[in-house]
């Protein structure tokens, strides 16, 4: 355990590592880093631009570059945003919660709506039930996420004007629209993964032993399927939280939802680069956290994975 | 299903030729084709996009780019106020949307396709690497492979394109460069497990190359999990492609996309419901069409998964 504990840490580190190593480099895609943060160079001699690189540190070696970079982000400093004028990172801090509940929210709603579902088709399987929840999720796999939200929006906000149409600032009611816009796409595929796990678990031996003992079908579907579901699950729910923070950077721009989202994507479309590599840096964190986690949680769910 | 064996066997001239089974696998798989609604569904919709995309000037007469103010919100046609000659209305600026969707096919199959084929050429090599050498190399790859999958693939693909500039070109490419992952990982699996057959260790008693074995006798074994993996990523590849022209990142602001389309009707959405409901329809048919596709590709390469 402790070998795998330690095992599973170096690795997060390296992936850290190559993380910054990414995030940092955006800087220079275009070339000269300079002229991107200039932008518009009408009027500047020469030797302004020369000390505006200078000014910037854009004249030193790259790798002391990025050590610099990586040292400040360590200590939580990304740098100043030249279109807030303000700390970057007193402005994530700022947003982070709204995309935190955004998250959350939509993966709570993802598995209470995935979970039954799934169990039901695999239960039912052969069934109109079970094709019929199918062409759902297949259904949902394939529209856009934005479109839904678009859609979502027009009728109930624009047209019934039950829902506000963006914002944050009535409370669940602000919330619905986003929510169900952002797990719909996770609704649908973890329904056809949990069906197909749960699948998988009714043909082991043990469920045939469970039932050969007389168990009721009740009880072997409670104590002995449903918790060996639990263990795809819990990767799942890994994989959802990196396409709900991906989804997050759409659902927010549509329904102008003031979180990380909306600020990474805004942060994009200004080419204010620091902010877009302090936000990439930090989408990319939760992400490897989240996953950390769930390799962990793992291990105590199934005592097989610690062996290997 | 095609047996692997029958792969190796045609391959190598020097093998004793097999007697293969009656019903060659070119029968099985159109008898397969003919009984899943399914299959036939997903493949009346990709002929019927791709005959968009390539007979786009002739299945409309309007061009996609022309403005027309005075034709400006034009509804689709049983509707009041719309036009014959528009039959799914126009946008603000008076452009017809039906030749808008059509042309809009070309742009969504051709960055789906050429991305995922890029792709598919790195994933695959790269999983062959990983899955047959091991050791360092697949520590490598793999670890490249995580601080892949460690970004919000969107926010990768968003910061990229941000600094090199939107363009069809430079989205292409990133989309081809970023997406090679999940080959790898599904390549690699099944590496580990066939480099431990005897087929394989018979080839390499012959005195086969490393290069030969993975080639010749490795690769046509992975290549039915290939086709299924990629036939999904088309499908996700045109929503990403969708999401970015979305966001103003995709392809420059003339080409006509059904991801643009919807990012200009949501402007228009109290007004006109047809410009975000009809491009988002477009994208949803098609990539439902390609996902059946895969869904129905995987049952009869793996008829493990139907269980």
């Amino acid at each position: 355990m402790a070998r795998y504990t330690a095992r599973r840490l170096l690795q997060a580190i390296i992936v850290i590592f190559g993380i910054t190593i990414a995030a940092f480099s955006i800087n220079f895609l275009a070339g000269d880093p300079t002229y991107v943060l200039i932008g518009d160079m009408r009027g500047m001699t020469e030797e302004d631009i020369q000390a505006f690189r200078h000014r910037m540190g854009f004249d030193r070696p790259i790798l002391v570059q990025y050590f610099d970079w990586l040292k400040n982000a360590v200590r939580g400093d990304f740098g100043w945003s030249y279109k807030y004028k303000e700390d970057n990172w007193k402005i994530i801090v700022e947003r982070f919660p709204a995309t935190l509940q955004l998250t959350v929210v939509s993966l709570i709603l993802q598995l209470l709506v995935s979970f039954p579902l799934g169990v039901f088709a695999a239960l039912k399987r052969g069934t109109k039930w079970d094709s019929f929840s199918m062409v759902l999720a297949l259904l949902g796999q394939s529209m856009p996420s934005f479109w839904i939200g678009l859609m979502l929006m027009m009728i109930f906000s624009v047209n019934l004007k039950w829902l506000p149409v963006s914002g944050r600032y009535e409370g669940i009611r602000s919330m619905v629209l986003p929510v169900i816009t952002l797990s719909f796409y996770g609704i649908a595929r973890n329904t056809r993964l949990i069906r197909s796990s749960m699948l998988e678990v009714l043909g082991e031996d043990y469920i045939r032993t469970a039932r050969a003992k007389g168990q009721t079908e009740r009880n072997v579907y409670i104590k002995h399927a449903l918790r060996n579901v639990l263990i795809p699950v819990v990767t799942m729910v890994g994989m959802d939280l990196g396409s709900l923070l991906s989804g997050a950077l759409v659902v927010e721009t549509i329904f102008a939802w003031p979180g990380m989202g909306m600020l990474t994507v805004n942060a994009i479309n200004g080419k204010d680069i620091m902010m877009v590599q302090a936000c990439v840096t930090l989408f990319a964190l939760m992400f490897v956290f989240a996953n950390l986690l769930v390799d962990f949680t793992y291990t105590i769910l199934d005592p097989r994975v610690r062996l290997q | 299903m095609m047996e692997p064996s029958n792969n190796t066997t045609k391959s190598e001239k020097h093998a004793v030729e097999i007697k293969k089974p009656k019903k060659s696998s070119n029968s099985r798989f159109l008898y397969d084709l003919k009984k899943s609604t399914k299959a036939k569904f997903a493949i009346i919709v990709i002929f019927i996009v791709s005959l968009f995309a390539i007979l786009a000037p002739i299945l409309t007469p309007y061009d996609p780019v022309t403005t027309d103010l005075m034709a400006r919100l034009k509804p689709p046609v049983p509707f009041r106020y719309s036009v014959v000659s528009h039959p799914l209305g126009t946008d603000a600026l008076g452009r017809d949307i039906w030749a808008r969707i059509v042309y809009g096919a070309r742009v969504s199959l051709l960055v789906g396709i050429t991305s995922v084929i890029i792709s598919g050429c790195i994933g695959v090599t790269l999983g062959l690497i990983a899955g047959y050498f091991g050791g360092i190399v697949d520590d490598i790859i793999m670890r490249i492979a995580d601080i892949l999958l460690a970004f919000p693939f969107i926010l990768l693909m968003l910061a990229v394109l941000a600094v090199i500039g939107p363009g069809l070109g430079n989205m292409i490419l990133v989309l081809g460069l970023t997406g090679w992952v999940s080959y790898a990982r599904v390549v690699r699996g099944e590496v580990l497990s066939l480099r431990e057959k005897e087929f394989v260790e018979s080839a390499r008693s012959l005195g086969a190359s490393n290069m030969r074995i993975i080639f010749k006798h490795i690769l046509p074994n992975v290549v039915n999990s290939v086709i299924v993996v990629a036939s999904f990523a088309v499908a996700s590849t045109i929503i990403t492609e969708a999401t970015l022209s979305f966001l103003g990142l995709g392809v420059k602001p003339t080409t006509p996309t059904w991801g643009m389309m919807l990012s200009e009707g949501r402007e228009y959405i109290r007004q006109a419901w047809w410009l975000t409901t009809l491009p988002g329809l477009a994208i949803g048919i098609t990539v439902l069409g390609i996902n059946l596709l895969g869904d129905w590709l995987r049952d009869v390469f793996d008829p493990r998964t139907l269980l």
